[in-house]
This record gives C-alpha cells, sequence and structure tokens, in this order.
C-alpha cells in the first residue's frame, strides 16, 4: 500500500484519567474545585515501596492509566501501554545536576532508576502485571499526536485489542521553569478496536493527521494547561463531552497541525 | 506463550553509525572486525575512575541548518547521520519527502546541554546566553536534527525505554509502514555521554573501574558508551538485511533489576520468532544485551538457553562500544546486519574466562560464518524488552 492518504478506522474511547494538583480526577475537575490534599496523585495500587522517590510526574501517568482502566472496566493487565511526556523526568533530572554539586557529585541510587523516560510505564507494568507491550513516546509539541498514532498502529497492525495512552508533562524544575511554563498535568485515554461488550463506547477517534483545521472551537481547559504538552489530549475528551462530532487539534503551537476526528457517542 | 502474529518482512536498505570505535561507519566496522576495543578513560571530571566508549576526536561543528541544537549529542548525531545521508536523501526522492518518516531513540535527550547550563547557573546564578532548553534537551532534538538534514517531512517521534529504545523503534517502523503512512523509515537511536548516567550507573554499584568483561567470571561490571547509529527500512528496495520481526515485552517484574529468569527476555525473542516465522533452532547468531552486569548476563543466559539451547553463538559487542543506551539497539542490530552482510560473528570481547555458571555458547573468538537468521536483544529499566529478528535476503 502506498496511498499517501491511508487511513485507519477510528477506534473506540472507552475510558479517561486525569489528574493536576489539587484534582484527583476528571470528576474534581469537572467540579471547579481545587483540594490541597490532592497536590500528588493517590496511586493507591502501587505498593509504597515502589512509589519511593518517584516524581509527579511518574506518580500522574501510573494514576490516569489506573482511571481510564477503571472506566473503562477492561483489566490493567491488557492493553499495549503507551506512556508519554515532551519533557521527561526533569525534576528528578535537576535535582541530580544539584546533587553533582554536592559533597562527593555522588547520585542517589533510587532516584537515578527512577530517571528514565519510561519510568511510569514500568512502574504500572509491574503493579498491573502487565507483561505485554510498554513504550515512552516524546515528540515535542506534537507529543499527543504521535502517542495516539502508535497507539492506533498497536491495535490496527498488531494484535492489541486495547491501547492505554497515558501521558503527563510536570512543571519544569527552576531554574528552567521559564523554559516551559505549565501546570502539571497527567490524561489518559483506554481505547479499544470495539466497544467494551457491556459498558459500550464514548464515541470514536480517528486517525490522528495533519492539517490545519477551518474553524477550531476553543477548548475551555486551554486556559489552564494550554502550554502543558500533554493538554491536547483534554480536546479529546472535551470534545466527547461536548456531544457533537467535530475535529480536535492534537498540537501544541510550534508543532505540527496535527489533528483527529471525534465522533461522541450518539 | 507468545500471542504474535506473523508480520510483513522490509527490506533494510542502508546502515551508518558512529561510536566508540569510530567516527563513521567504515571505521567501527574495521575495528569491529579486528576485535579492537573502543574504549577510553572517561572524558568527564568524575569522582572516580572508568573506561567509556567515547566518540574519538574532535566533535565536528554542527551544519548551520542544525547550528541552534548544539550540544553534544547534536554533534554526534550528525556524525551517525553523515554515514547514510546519501541513502537518505536517495529515499526521500524515490518516495518523497512526505512518505519518508523517522523513528528514533534516546535515553537522555540532549541532558548534557543543561547539565552544562545548571552547573553554570549553580556558579554564577544564571543560566548561560548560549543555553536554550527547547532546542538543545528535550528527547526529539535528534528526530529534529535528522529532518533538518534528510529533508524528509513524514511523522517522525522518539521512544524513550532506556537501553531498549532503538530496538523497539524497528517495530514502530513495521507498523508505519503496514498502515501506509510511510514508505520508508529512518530508524535510529543516538545518545551521549553525561554526568547523568556515567554518575548513576556507579551510584547503583555497576560500573567496572576498567573494561566490561561481559559472561565472563572475572566481569568487573559495565562501561557507558555513546553513539548515534540509523538504518533505513522501506517497503521495497535491495537488502542489506530483513526485518523479520520485533519481539516487546514487560518483566512486570522490578524496576531496574531483570527477572532472575529471563521471563520478559524470553517472551521478546519468542515473540520476535513467532513474527517471522522463524524456528528457535534455525536462530545461528545472538547478539545479547550484554552488559556485564552479574544480573543482566544470568537472566539472559537463562533465556538464550531456554530458548535456543545451549550452541547457538551468543556475543555481547559491548566491550567493544561500551553500553551506548537508548543507541545500543540501533548499534546492535546494525553489528547483526554486518554479521549476515560481511560474513562474520565478532569476539565477545573480554568474555574469558566465561562464568561457569553461564550455560551458552559465548563466543571467545571471531568467527567467520554467514548466520541466516539472527536475534539482536536489547533490554531496559523497567523490565522493559526488545529482540529484533534478522535474516539474511533471500
Amino acid at each position: 500500500m502506498t496511498s499517501a492518504n491511508a487511513v485507519m478506522q477510528p477506534v473506540h474511547v472507552l475510558g479517561r484519567g486525569f489528574f493536576s494538583p489539587g484534582y484527583a480526577n476528571l470528576a474534581a475537575f469537572r467540579a471547579g474545585q481545587p483540594d490541597d490534599g490532592a497536590a500528588r496523585p493517590a496511586v493507591d495500587f502501587v505498593p509504597s515501596r515502589n512509589k519511593r522517590g518517584c516524581s509527579i510526574l511518574t506518580l500522574a501517568a501510573a494514576e490516569v492509566a489506573q482511571q481510564a482502566c477503571t472506566e473503562a472496566g477492561v483489566s490493567a493487565s491488557e492493553p499495549a501501554l503507551v506512556f508519554g511526556s515532551c519533557h521527561g523526568e526533569m525534576e528528578i533530572a535537576v535535582a541530580q545536576m544539584e546533587m553533582f554539586q554536592e559533597d562527593k557529585g555522588l547520585l542517589s541510587p533510587a532516584r537515578f532508576k527512577n530517571s528514565v523516560h519510561n519510568t511510569g510505564a514500568g512502574m504500572f507494568s509491574i503493579a498491573v502485571e502487565n507483561r505485554g507491550y510498554a513504550t515512552a513516546i516524546a515528540a515535542g509539541h506534537d507529543t499527543v499526536a504521535l502517542s495516539l498514532l502508535e497507539a492506533m498502529l498497536l491495535m490496527r497492525h498488531d494484535r492489541y485489542e486495547y491501547a492505554l495512552v497515558a501521558l503527563a508533562d510536570e512543571r519544569l524544575p527552576a531554574p528552567l521553569t521559564a523554559c516551559s511554563e505549565h501546570e502539571a498535568l497527567g490524561v489518559a485515554l483506554l481505547l479499544g478496536r470495539e466497544p467494551h461488550p457491556t459498558r459500550g463506547s464514548l464515541g470514536t477517534l480517528g486517525m490522528p493527521t495533519r492539517g490545519s483545521l477551518a474553524q477550531e472551537a476553543p477548548f475551555a481547559t486551554d486556559a489552564l494547561f494550554g502550554q502543558n504538552p500533554v493538554a491536547p489530549l483534554l480536546h479529546i475528551i472535551d470534545a466527547l463531552e461536548r456531544g457533537e462530532p467535530c475535529d480536535v487539534p492534537l498540537s501544541l503551537p510550534g508543532g505540527e497541525p496535527w489533528c483527529a476526528r471525534v465522533e461522541p457517542r450518539a | 506463550m507468545s500471542l504474535a502474529m506473523r508480520v510483513t518482512p522490509y527490506p533494510i536498505t542502508a546502515y551508518g553509525l558512529a561510536c566508540g570505535l569510530g567516527r563513521d561507519t567504515a571505521a567501527v566496522l574495521e575495528r569491529l572486525r579486528a576485535g579492537e576495543r573502543g574504549l577510553s578513560p572517561v572524558p568527564l571530571d568524575v569522582p572516580f575512575a572508568t573506561v567509556t566508549g567515547t566518540l574519538p576526536g574532535e566533535l565536528p561543528e554542527l551544519d548551520s541548518r542544525i547550528a541552534q541544537h548544539d550540544s553534544r549529542l547534536a554533534r554526534i548525531t550528525q556524525l551517525g547521520f553523515a554515514s547514510i545521508a546519501d541513502e537518505v536523501a536517495r529515499a526521500v526522492s524515490q518516495w518523497g519527502p512526505a512518505r519518508v518518516a523517522c523513528v528514533l531513540g534516546t535515553s537522555t535527550g540532549g541532558i548534557w546541554a543543561t547539565e552544562v547550563a545548571h552547573a553554570a547557573h549553580h556558579r554564577e546564578g544564571t543560566l548561560p546566553k548560549t543555553f536554550d532548553y527547547a532546542a538543545q534537551h528535550p528527547f526529539h532534538i535528534t528526530t529534529d536534527i535528522c529532518q533538518k538534514l534528510g529533508g524528509f517531512e513524514g511523522p517522525r517521534y522518539i521512544v524513550s525505554t532506556a537501553c531498549s529504545s532503538s530496538g523497539k523503534v524497528f517495530a514502530s517502523a513495521r507498523r508505519l509502514l503496514d498502515a501506509g503512512l510511510a514508505d520508508a523509515v529512518l530508524v535510529g537511536g543516538a545518545d551521549a555521554l553525561c554526568h547523568t548516567t556515567v554518575r548513576g550507573f556507579f551510584s547503583l554499584g555497576v560500573m567496572a573501574e576498567g573494561p566490561c568483561m561481559p559472561f565472563s567470571a572475572d566481569r568487573p561490571g559495565m562501561n557507558i558508551g555513546e553513539g548515534a547509529a540509523f538504518a533505513l527500512v522501506e517497503r521495497s528496495g535491495v537488502p542489506r538485511a530483513t526485518l523479520l520481526g520485533v519481539g516487546e515485552s514487560s518483566d512486570a517484574y522490578h524496576p531496574s533489576s531483570p527477572h532472575p529468569e529471563g521471563r520478559g527476555a524470553l517472551a521478546a525473542m519468542q515473540d520476535a520468532l513467532a513474527q517471522g516465522g522463524v524456528a528457535a533452532s534455525e536462530v545461528d547468531y545472538v547478539n545479547a544485551h550484554g552488559t556485564g552486569t552479574k544480573h543482566n548476563d544470568s537472566a539472559e543466559s537463562c533465556a538464550v538457553e531456554a530458548l535456543l539451547g545451549r550452541e547457538v553463538p551468543v556475543v555481547s559487542t559491548k566491550g567493544y562500544t561500551g553500553h551506548t543506551l537508548g543507541a545500543c539497539g540501533a548499534v546492535e542490530a546494525i553489528f547483526g546486519i554486518v554479521a549476515i552482510e560481511e560474513g562474520f560473528l565478532p569476539a565477545s570481547v573480554g568474555s574469558t574466562p566465561r562464568d561457569p555458571e553461564i550455560p551458552i555458547r559465548v563466543l571467545a573468538e571471531r568467527l567467520d560464518m554467514t548466520p541466516r537468521y539472527v536475534l539482536s536483544n536489547s533490554f531496559a529499566f523497567g523490565g522493559n524488552n526488545c529482540s529484533v529478528l534478522l535474516g539474511r535476503p533471500e
């Protein structure tokens, strides 16, 4: 097949996950009342010893991943795991750079092993005993689009019935804060080839494609998270809740004009 | 139990790399064939002794098209890309820019640039004016660099699963081709030496002071390396080797230690063979992950023995290059292609005296043979496993 316009069948959105400091989940965020008790993700399903030395990024990714599986009614051991982040584990990276300057300049083993980009995917796979596919994607301001593309390829051109897309980016630590100013955010979608046999589907998501949208409807969440590279995943959730089919932008300004068609459940 | 399905084989039409063994493909392969290590004293100011697979010589200035990305990683990426640039240009011309995609692996991206800037901030209270976080640090700068140098316009992204990153990119390429989203995919990986990884692996107590000795009873630990390696996977073309399958699995066991019996490694190799329709008995060479740490060597050899028995030749090439982290999957897959193409399996340098608890056939000397089927293994933190199955062109 050499068509430049290859199109995959849409996939179904079966579950959602959300975390941002003060908002433990999507319902809390929609209620609009921040909770000081939700400064960090709960991640109750991960033993304490496996959370030691982890960043808010890792915890947020694991938390939203579990939320999405729970809403979907799909065992977390089943889906292909597509985690992702534009910036990665910067909180730990900069903390380690501080340690270079201290005493002998050596690092904490616990911190170091949690500094890789796939820490969240690894933590999640261990906690839920998922022995299948796991990856961690980064694509700058196009991280959402390319993570979704990888997930859809796994369902359409590999063996997976489900793919879990769990993306997070944390606030950059000092002295890098000004390099990309945004609040920490984690968002996840549990995608399926077909609707869930008993719970159905929240709607369908088309393959990400490149092309400018004729007219972009404003997304209220952009005011809060607009510069967070994973914020475009919220556009899909917003579009599903609006109830009208639409094309949603998947990239931040500066990225390529990726977008995807969202068709909410009728 | 493998749930893998047969997949479409694709030709790997070109490759190029730079690493501690040399600054271009020819130099690397000459030293690999000769059995020469590419390790030297670590060039970073760190409070311990070790050797690393450091790119030899000064790294050249960047092409003006990518000057804004200046960092050690960018310079290494440029060097590695130079070895495949002509073939990328040919692919862009043949298929069209929009039909050439790029999926690369890296473990730490351009973190070295931020380390330098952070140290300056510590001394002077301000970040250097030359530091540009967005252009120098993020993971995706290597795909941006290759895009600017290669002129392709297809989808591009980074897989960053630590040490399995640039093995997994071969699977992403296969899926992009299957889906009709590209006709050629530039895959590969790049990582540069940096304080984070050199000090980090020392903190884990697995760093060797001298050269690593994978599978040896005298193994002192691992060495870090750096490099950039690229390959072109295309819909059709003259194959240097054939991409037959890529097995991917998770241990679901421990954040930084492999399952002791290599459960995930075994699953990845089984998955790759099932995708390619190749029997375990047909595999005649394994490029092992072979880091030279006791846990990794032991777990991997358990998995290899369980699947392939004790007679298939196994080589770790990390004694030549050091552990190039996010680049090792691509570096070592290319060494597998070279074995197929040039008819030799390199010696597993440093593997003697062999650890008596390692039950597999680790090659102490170079073996001149042309393998038909090669597995190249890469395993990572988080229990992330990948095995690339390569075949001799029919």
